[in-house]
């Protein structure tokens, strides 16, 4: 009687722990076997999960279908050969597995009037028009510092020359080196913007090419936010004080 | 010789011409950014009618068509003053926006001793950056 009352209790026990599990798992998962992301987003862990609502819909701006071309034209997979595209479960991958490590850096590279009004979190927002400048401007000077990269003292002319001519033979340590800048820690970097129909990630990283960067470690999230919100992804509204770099210039 | 030396004149001409032209262009592109931002976040494209107060007519002051205007007339009010802002620098409406009442007020106060943009630019900033 004792044993009996006893598997009893457990069996309730068991079965209670099966009912709650079950009423806490999400009907809109990210994938099969993975319901949450957390991101440190600004210090902070933000966890991310899908909208659960299934009568929500994106806002009517992110479901525009026509905006003018140019200048919202639809951009390539892959905007210069070598990067590499990516979709949502990457980008959560590499929240996962280099921000949150300190290792890479999630880039919304959109004008700060964007990203003000909400970002995907753990983004930071390094406007693409940084990387528009010269290699020694202040701006790049403050982006470069945030993604590893370090300000080459005054090389000269003939060490350059070498630099450039045996780069690829691994001579000189001269792989990831510009003029004015070395790459060798830099770190990943995964950039977005609006979406399909958004060119100022593809001109940031086209501009971050041309300044040395080197190619395999940029990542481009071309689903960007209007992708992101379909999906039903969280965005965060910033803090105005993360706000790092000015614009001018189209006002 | 005179070719060689003409013929790099043209170089450099149409050198600084393209500079101009892409320089022209990106400008262009951040303009349609920043219009594209308001259509956005301003509510009109976002299906929801926008708060009563904003359907009034504005007497207000706008860039459109002045060519490029690099400050704000003199002597608006406060809402003028708002009001010019949010039509023709968004960006800065944006983060003038987020202030209190009486950091608003301060900066209205910068743009009445400078009207220069930079100048409300600047103020707005250095007070976000403050809280």
């Amino acid at each position: 009687m004792e044993k009996m009352r006893y598997f009893m209790r457990v069996g309730a026990v068991m079965l209670l722990g099966v009912l709650w599990g079950n009423a806490q798992a999400l009907d809109v998962k990210i994938t099969e076997d993975r319901e949450t992301v957390t991101v440190q987003h600004h210090g902070k862990p933000f966890v991310i999960q899908r909208e659960q609502d299934p009568g929500h819909v994106v806002d009517v701006a992110w479901g525009k279908t026509s905006r003018k071309c140019p200048p919202f034209c639809l951009q390539p997979n892959v905007p210069l050969p070598g990067i590499h595209a990516v979709g949502e479960l990457e980008v959560l991958d590499f929240m996962e597995k280099f921000v949150n490590t300190g290792k890479g850096v999630l880039i919304d590279s959109r004008l700060p009037s964007w990203y003000m009004a909400g970002t995907i979190p753990g983004s930071v927002n390094i406007p693409f028009t940084v990387f528009g400048e010269i290699p020694t401007a202040a701006d790049v000077e403050k982006a470069f510092n945030l993604l590893g990269a370090v300000r080459r003292p005054n090389v000269g002319g003939f060490r350059r020359t070498l630099e450039r001519n045996f780069a690829d033979w691994g001579w000189f340590g001269a792989k990831h080196k510009t003029a004015y800048w070395d790459f060798t820690d830099a770190k990943e970097i995964v950039l977005w913007c609006n979406g399909p129909w958004c060119g100022q990630s593809p001109r940031a990283i086209k501009n971050l090419v041309n300044l040395g960067y080197p190619k395999e470690r940029i990542h481009y999230y071309r689903g960007g936010m209007q992708m992101w919100k379909v999906l039903g992804m969280p965005t965060v509204v910033p803090d105005a004080a993360s706000v790092m770099f000015e614009v001018s210039g189209g006002e | 010789m005179r070719k060689t030396a003409a013929g790099q004149l043209l170089v450099l001409l149409a050198g600084i011409g393209m500079m101009t032209v892409s320089h022209g262009a990106d400008d262009d592109y951040l303009k349609a950014l920043k219009a594209e931002t308001q259509a956005i976040t301003g509510g009109e494209a976002a299906g929801t009618a926008p708060p009563a107060a904003e359907t009034k007519p504005q007497q207000g002051w706008s860039a459109a068509g002045q060519g490029l205007v690099e400050e704000l007339p003199p002597n608006l009010s406060q809402e003028q003053f708002e009001a010019a802002l949010k039509s023709s620098y968004f960006g800065t409406y944006v983060f003038y926006n987020k202030l209190g009442a009486a950091d608003k007020s301060t900066v209205y106060q910068a743009y009445q001793s400078n009207a220069q943009i930079s100048n409300i630019r600047d103020t707005t900033t250095s007070l976000l950056k403050k809280e």
